[in-house]
């Protein structure tokens, strides 16, 4: 039991990493909680759908491994330019106007609710599934199951994780959004334009997003209201992890599926969600600044 | 026109390198500066000084840009560097044009390292091979030893002193023409404060022109060619260093003699 509920966890706390990983991405060149970056997820899974829906109806099931890079590649690039449009349209404006953080924050609502409804008007309120072919059986590993799914999940993710990393550590772009991060004034007094840097945590951000979305849609359902509690969820684990930090949100998510799914294991499954919040409110309370947080 | 030529126009008179021309600026309905004009020549320190909210720090970030940052607003007049107009240019288009700035609290990058700083304000000019790049950092070096020490540390764990000389390091990292310094001197201990001007006066040595702001009216004149006396968004007075310091108004109001 114990195994399986580790992998579980792991598992779900990959999908928790990388939305949170987009969502401190962005925090941390706007300074604001860009909550419509779940519905960018939802819009992942949805555009990814598009693309493999055709081949879906197909009696076989099988989709052929071109329709689905293809579906991937539409899923990821539609969701970082959703992120650029919902920065140029919504954000930008109000920056220019200097908009309080409450302004962004109930714009940012604005844009969720928006963007969910019209996916909804789309595609309609029902579950779609973009899971083809016989269910195969997982492999056996140390007493737990996981399935191939699961373990592109692992795979995907965890390469994300490390190329952005990398890509924040080492490139000039990175290196850039993190002295923005640090002190925007400083970074337009070096040389560095804050627009292009914003411009560019989004399309990141939202991309990971997007990633995220496609990668749990192969192992559940999509629906059109999909986004909110996965972007709770890394929020929790941005909090929990250190908001502002990118290591901090990488272990926060894996540390909060890890909790949510070993704490089913006395209690029942639908104690899920209080999990996550419980352990976010004992946080709040005794370490508000999180794991890996600073000041 | 020849380079024989060009030498002797440069001896007979200053080449002007930064103007300011009946600059008016607001914040919201608040009037900061009033029609005031100034001018920096090629090679010189200059120095603007004044009682707090006399306006000073506003003529610097209209200069360099960050007016839009503050609310304010140049309602007339202009700003010309090399003859060409740089008003409303922001911060990171004037770094491309020679004019670098050390901007009030020092502002230096606290998660990264002293390296790390250093090459942030090579950023504009990071694909460019790194030889140049170590050429300038050996120079910075030179100017700062304490910071080559100090070269993996965070910035953020430096004492207040150093960080000023990070800043200013970092700002010299684009061999600028014009260096812009908003309040050196503030938060510093008194004997890092003279250490601060000395690094000044060494740096324009080595053919950078200084702009700089500053509350110590007194280490400012010792050190510029040239002062500013700011007074109620206007300039009161204009005169070298020298000058403004015998000066009996300057030396009641700001002296404190």
């Amino acid at each position: 039991m114990i195994p399986q509920l580790i992998v579980n966890g792991i598992i779900a706390g990959s999908i928790y990493a990388l939305v949170a990983l987009g969502f401190t991405v962005i925090y941390r060149t706007v300074k604001f909680f860009h909550f419509a970056h779940g519905v960018v997820y939802t819009a992942g899974a949805y555009l990814a759908y598009t693309v493999a829906r055709e081949q879906l109806s197909d009696v076989s099931g099988q989709v052929s491994i071109f329709v689905w890079i293809f579906a991937v590649f539409v899923g990821v690039v539609g969701a970082g330019a959703l992120g650029v449009v919902i920065n140029k349209l919504v954000y930008y404006p109000l920056r220019q106007r200097k908009a309080s953080n409450l302004i962004f924050l109930l714009a940012s609502f604005g844009v969720f609710i928006f963007i969910q409804n019209l996916i909804a008007l789309i595609y309609g309120n029902q579950i779609l599934t973009l899971r083809t072919g016989p269910i195969k059986e997982g492999h056996h590993f140390l007493g737990a199951v996981i399935t191939d799914i699961q373990i592109l999940i692992l795979v995907v993710s965890g390469l994300l994780l490390v190329i952005l990393w990398l890509f924040i550590q080492r490139t000039k772009l990175g290196k850039a959004m993190r002295a923005v991060s640090d002190d925007p004034i400083a970074a337009s007094v070096v040389g560095i334009n804050p627009e292009k840097t914003i411009l560019a945590s989004f399309v990141i951000g939202s991309v990971l997003a997007g990633a995220a979305g496609i990668l749990i849609s192969l192992e559940t359902n999509i629906e059109p209201t999909m986004g909110f509690s996965v972007l709770l969820k890394g929020i929790i684990a941005s909090i929990i992890g250190g908001i502002g930090s990118i290591p901090g949100a990488m272990f926060g998510g894996f540390f909060l599926g890890l909790a949510e799914n070993l704490g089913i294991w006395k209690i029942s499954a639908g104690w899920k969600d209080s999990i996550a919040f419980a352990i976010l409110i004992i946080f709040l309370l005794v370490r508000p600044r999180g794991i890996l947080g600073t000041k | 026109m020849t380079d024989n030529q060009l030498q002797i126009t440069n001896n007979q008179l200053p080449m002007t390198l930064l103007q300011v021309q009946d600059l008016t600026v607001y914040y919201g309905m608040v009037q900061a500066l009033n029609n005031i004009s100034l001018v920096v020549n090629e090679g010189e320190i200059v120095a603007l000084i004044g009682p707090n909210g006399a306006g000073k720090s506003t003529a610097l970030k209209a200069i360099c840009g960050l007016l839009k940052a503050t609310e304010g607003e140049i309602k007339t007049g202009d700003v010309t560097f090399r003859g060409k107009s740089i008003k409303n240019v922001p911060p990171h288009d004037l770094v491309k044009k020679g004019i670098s700035l050390v901007p009030e609290g020092r502002r230096v990058f606290p998660t990264m390292t002293v390296l790390e700083n250093l090459e942030m304000g090579f950023y504009t000019q990071f694909s460019v091979d790194s030889s140049q790049l170590s050429d300038r950092l050996n120079k910075v070096f030179d100017l700062f030893p304490v910071l080559k020490q100090r070269r993996k540390q965070r910035a953020g764990t430096l004492s207040s002193g150093e960080q000023q000389m990070l800043a200013i390091g970092r700002a010299l990292m684009l061999k600028p023409k014009l260096l812009l310094l908003d309040e050196p001197s503030l938060g510093l201990s008194p004997n890092y404060v003279e250490d601060v001007f000395e690094k000044i006066k060494e740096i324009n040595k080595n053919g950078t022109t200084v702009l700089l702001v500053e509350q110590n009216a007194r280490m400012a004149l010792e050190y510029a060619d040239r002062g500013y006396v700011f007074k109620i968004g206007e300039i009161a007075l204009e005169d070298t260093g020298k000058n403004l310091l015998g000066n009996d108004e300057v030396r009641r109001s700001f002296l404190g003699e």
